[in-house]
């Protein structure tokens, strides 16, 4: 899920889809950023910057400039994935080379941040369309009878070969997403990604392997028939019982590392981790559907009533969307970006404005300082200066500071 | 809660008699398949179901919801397939299929 963020496959809710591409940011347009602003982690997130393109004009006649409009967009995509997406492209950039273990050291070199991401992403799409042949391969050769379910020695048997190829597919698979995310262990603490990478390495891999060592076990003679029974039959029935039973196990680590509390955000979550279920049942109530019937009903047993009702979530969601659009379409069409950002920073909540109010501004800031000489550069730094001056300002009048990072200009 | 132990309790009993007085393993194993299946499917239902209600960040809740199918659908398949030998083949491509779908909704 988290490479998707990174590859701008992520998309925005509902509305605001209209403004932005499926594939906001690819792998190739992340590296030139990365080259372009190699000491600044921040230039990232304006992945159009480096173009002359890019130069604002005042009052400019639309269409919008592709390359502002994918720029606001995605540091609008940023404000929406909280600081988790921003915390792993920084983590990425920062890093530059990890050392590979024997086998795959050819690749060494290649593991830093889009080049690393466009890894992990061959390393699980080679395990995907080869598993899914080898699904393909084996119904038929199960139809044809020449499969040969355990029967490591019968090289006229489908069974090696499937196997060899699930082998080998998925060492590769495995050890990229392992490489994948030690390079992004540290952003990802918020998470718990280590126990969600193991439980689903668990389901997915640990129990094919299990699968292989029964067969090896049948195979080597370990399984003796019975009366009722063939080898074969109990190796599989072996495996199947075993998944069941093991699903139990499964599901209930699930329910602790994928419950919806993750959804919520990072101060939310805190509170509700670790408390009981009710109680953030009540808490996450609050945030999410104040007027929501069944929604109070399941808090209020709980012994938790909900809070003064506000609006309704949809419409919220809704005004809160329709506000940053209209922000974001004011800045691109006035070009007056000190007022434009005065009025964003006194639109947005304090805790994004302290948090993420940088992100935003950032490819607003970059897009100016990049643009070609002698055209009306020294009145845009004023605006650039005007935005942080602003947002400062806000931020000051509800008490909080401004990230270091959107002071560049 | 004291119901629910209870139904397990008089489940895993109704195990041990099978399992003491019917020769057949393999009704014995599917039994008791039977009891963990309905801890696991309820389970993770809820926790989808939660997902659902709760679905304040759909780019990232999407995959939770994906991934808890998982369980559901190896849970059920390999069940099936314990019961129902002739036709596991087909439960089982059709497994790897989700499977394969799920992975490639990460990337």
């Amino acid at each position: 899920m988290l490479l998707s963020y990174l590859a701008g496959k992520s998309t925005v809710t509902g509305e605001s889809r209209s403004l932005l591409d499926k594939n906001t940011v690819s792998p190739a347009e992340l590296r030139t950023a990365e080259e372009a602003a190699s000491s600044d982690p921040m230039a990232i997130l304006s992945p159009g910057a480096s173009h002359p393109a890019a130069s604002p004009g005042i009052s400019r006649p639309l269409p919008l400039p592709r390359t502002r409009a994918r720029a606001a967009s995605r540091a609008r995509q940023m404000l929406e994935n909280d600081d988790l997406a921003a915390a792993v492209v920084r983590h990425a950039c920062e890093h530059e080379t990890a050392h590979l273990l024997p086998p795959l050291c050819w690749c060494e070199g290649c593991t830093n941040g889009a080049s690393l991401l466009a890894w992990s992403r061959f390393g699980v799409m080679q395990y995907v369309v080869i598993k899914l042949a080898c699904a393909v391969v084996t119904f038929v050769a199960v139809l044809l009878d020449v499969y040969g379910e355990g029967e490591w020695h019968r090289f006229d048997r489908a069974y090696i070969y499937v196997s060899a190829a699930i082998f080998c597919s998925q060492f590769v698979a495995v050890y990229l997403l392992v490489l994948f995310y030690h390079e992004t262990m540290t952003a990802l603490g918020g998470l718990s990604a280590s126990a969600k990478l193991l439980l689903i390495k668990g389901l997915v891999f640990a129990t094919w392997w299990q699968g292989l060592v029964i067969s090896g076990m049948a195979s080597v003679g370990w399984l003796k028939a019975t009366q009722s029974y063939t080898v074969s039959q109990i190796s599989a029935g072996m495996q199947d019982f075993a998944i069941v039973l093991e699903m139990m196990v499964f599901s209930a680590m699930f329910h602790y590392h994928f419950g919806f509390t993750d959804a919520l955000p990072p101060r939310l979550r805190r509170k509700a981790r670790g408390t009981q279920l009710g109680a953030a049942l009540a808490r996450s109530c609050m945030t999410c559907c104040p007027t929501d019937d069944a929604c109070c009903g399941l808090a209020g047993a709980f012994g938790c009533a909900p809070e003064a009702p506000s609006l309704d979530p949809e419409e919220a969601e809704y005004s809160s969307l329709q506000a940053e659009r209209d922000a974001v379409d004011y800045i691109l069409r006035s070009g007056d970006e000190s007022t434009a950002a005065r009025a964003l920073a006194d639109m947005l909540p304090a805790d994004v404005v302290g948090s993420a109010g940088g992100y935003l501004v950032a490819p607003m800031l970059h897009s100016g300082h990049d643009r070609p000489a002698g055209s009306g550069c020294g009145a845009d730094d004023a605006g650039a200066d005007d935005i942080v001056a602003a947002l400062a300002h806000s931020g000051r009048d509800r008490g909080i500071s401004m990230p270091s990072s959107s002071n560049s200009g | 809660m004291s119901s629910v132990i209870v139904a397990l309790a008089a489940g895993i009993g109704m195990a041990v008699g099978l399992a003491l007085y019917h020769s057949e393993r393999h009704t014995v194993a599917w039994y008791v398949g039977g009891l963990s299946l309905v801890v696991t499917v309820p389970l993770t239902l809820y926790d989808i179901s939660m997902h659902m209600l709760y679905y304040v960040r759909p780019e990232l809740q999407a995959y939770y919801i994906r991934i808890l199918w998982l369980v559901i659908i190896y849970a059920v398949e390999s069940w099936l397939a314990l019961r129902i030998k002739t036709t596991a083949i087909y439960f089982e491509t059709l497994r790897e299929a989700y499977e394969s779908y799920c992975l490639y909704c990460f990337f």
